[in-house]
């Protein structure tokens, strides 16, 4: 499994390079010169949801998943190394807003508050929900496809409140959703356990559909 | 171990294309050519052979193992060469082999460089430049450096000038000198399976027309060129396809020492590989 991470991240190491070097000026601007880490947050941790995408696409072009095949690794194996380097990049992401969210509190004398961590969290969950989404689709239909897919079902959510709204239903959320602020830690921890959840049945779902795969 | 590969009654339905029943054995220490025009099943068989499609029926057993179970050591004795090479553009066989190097147990990364250096392979030149035939050797030098025991080659010589076949070629042949390693090598370019096959499978619609030893068909098959009238003389047990004009007729038979004898007055030339893959895709009769 580390030998098709490695090559995941060679292949796509100008990616790296590139979201490393857009972070760091997001970082400093948004963030040290303006005091606006809510915003560099989501974009940190987008970046490195994005990557496994990009890597999908890369063996797309070299048809790289046929090759893969006859290396010693079960299929089993190529689609678990996918999901943890996933969740490796999503955390180093998460890690690195945290960090630098305490720098810069550090440097501002700044009082360090709960806040950055628990968006911090929120977002690795969110982003951890949506790669449990987007690789089982790209396994199935392959990347250019699956975005199309992801777009029409990404609305789903939003739908689905509006058709609460509609039966009535959505006052009791409102007042669940007031009642789980109250209770932050326990809501951050389910939000994150639900991302490693829903991470766990993806890659089950993912290892069944490329079992049945033909090339 | 007598057999390194056996591939018995393998059945793979697609539209408009059937995988009919296929059966072969690769001995162990042999080169196994396997030949057919475009379209034949070659590379389907090959697939079916590697695990990538799951055939309707038949058993396929590699190096001792029923392929479907293939365990970790096993694929480790296995190298593959495909027609195109699957490495990412983007890299250089300096990182190829790095990460290979993690996947394979046994990789040797001091044959793998040693490759590098006679296939004049710059390590850290992208992929991405490197002409057909250097992506190719890169592709022998990854599948040759993890000391494999079987080579499943499928086309990995076409779109190749003569030079760099013929230098691939006798890497292959260096290769099977060790008495434990065998190759199956599909192909359409017949000279090269001439060249270096021990035995040869004709694959023709997807179903196997021949699997013999490649000097018993070069011995056994032969061409007879004839007149019209003559034709009819030809024992039509022996033909196996013919190609007429105006006013001859070039026969292809299976049976030469017998033409030689009944036949005496009519011109008789060996056939070669490609002569017999044209004779039965043309299905004359």
């Amino acid at each position: 499994m580390s030998g098709l991470m490695l090559k995941d991240i060679l292949v796509n190491k100008k990616y790296l390079y590139q979201a490393f070097g857009v972070i760091v000026l997001y970082i400093i601007i948004f963030g040290f010169m303006s005091n606006n880490f809510g915003f560099v947050i989501p974009f940190v941790i987008l970046f490195f949801t994005m990557f496994i995408l990009t890597t999908f696409q890369s063996d797309e072009a070299a048809d790289w998943e046929m090759y893969c095949i006859t290396l010693p690794t079960a299929r089993k194996e190529i689609v678990q190394a996918k999901y943890m380097l996933a969740l490796l990049l999503t955390l180093l992401g998460t890690f690195i807003t945290i960090l630098t969210s305490l720098l810069e509190a550090v440097m501002k004398k700044q009082n360090i508050t709960v806040d950055i961590l628990y968006l911090s969290i929120g977002f690795l969950s969110a982003s951890l929900i949506y790669n449990s989404i987007q690789i089982p689709f790209t396994i199935k239909l392959g990347a250019e496809k699956a975005r199309y897919a992801i777009f029409s079902i990404i609305f789903v959510p939003a739908l689905l409140v509006l058709g609460l709204y509609n039966m009535g239903l959505i006052n009791n959320l409102v007042e669940l959703l007031e009642t789980l602020e109250k209770n932050k830690n326990l809501l951050i921890l389910a939000v994150f356990i639900t991302g490693l959840l829903s991470l766990i049945a993806s890659m089950r779902i993912s290892i069944m559909l490329f079992q049945k795969k033909e090339f | 171990m007598e057999y390194c590969l056996q591939v018995s009654d393998l059945t793979k339905q697609y539209n408009g294309f059937c995988l009919d029943h296929v059966s072969f054995d690769v001995k162990q220490g042999s080169i196994m050519g396997f030949i057919g025009e475009n379209g034949a099943g070659k590379s389907t068989t090959i697939k079916a052979i590697l695990n990538l499609i799951h055939p309707d029926d038949g058993k396929i057993q590699i190096l001792g193992e029923d392929n479907t179970l293939q365990s970790r050591e096993c694929k480790e004795l296995i190298g593959v060469v495909f027609d195109e090479c699957h490495f990412h553009d983007n890299l250089n066989a300096e990182e190829t082999g790095l990460f290979l190097s993690k996947i394979y147990t046994n990789w040797d990364d001091i044959q793998y460089k040693n490759y590098l250096n006679k296939f004049n392979l710059p390590p850290k030149k992208r992929i991405k430049e490197y002409s057909r035939g250097m992506k190719m050797k890169l592709s022998i030098a990854a599948a040759l450096s993890h000391h494999p025991k079987l080579l499943l080659l499928d086309e990995a010589t076409s779109g190749l000038d003569p030079v760099i076949r013929n230098e691939i070629l006798d890497v292959f042949y260096d290769f099977i000198q060790d008495e434990e390693h065998s190759i199956l090598m599909s192909s359409h370019i017949t000279s090269d399976l001439e060249h270096i096959a021990d035995y040869v499978t004709f694959i023709h619609n997807g179903k196997i027309i021949l699997s013999d030893s490649k000097d018993n068909i070069l011995e056994n098959y032969a061409i007879v060129k004839c007149t019209k009238s003559e034709f009819s003389q030809i024992d039509s047990s022996h033909i196996v396809g013919f190609r007429s004009n105006a006013y001859s007729c070039e026969v292809l038979i299976n049976n030469r020492s017998t033409a030689l004898k009944n036949y005496s007055r009519m011109t008789i030339d060996r056939a070669t590989l490609e002569d017999i893959m044209l004779y039965y895709g043309k299905e004359g009769m």
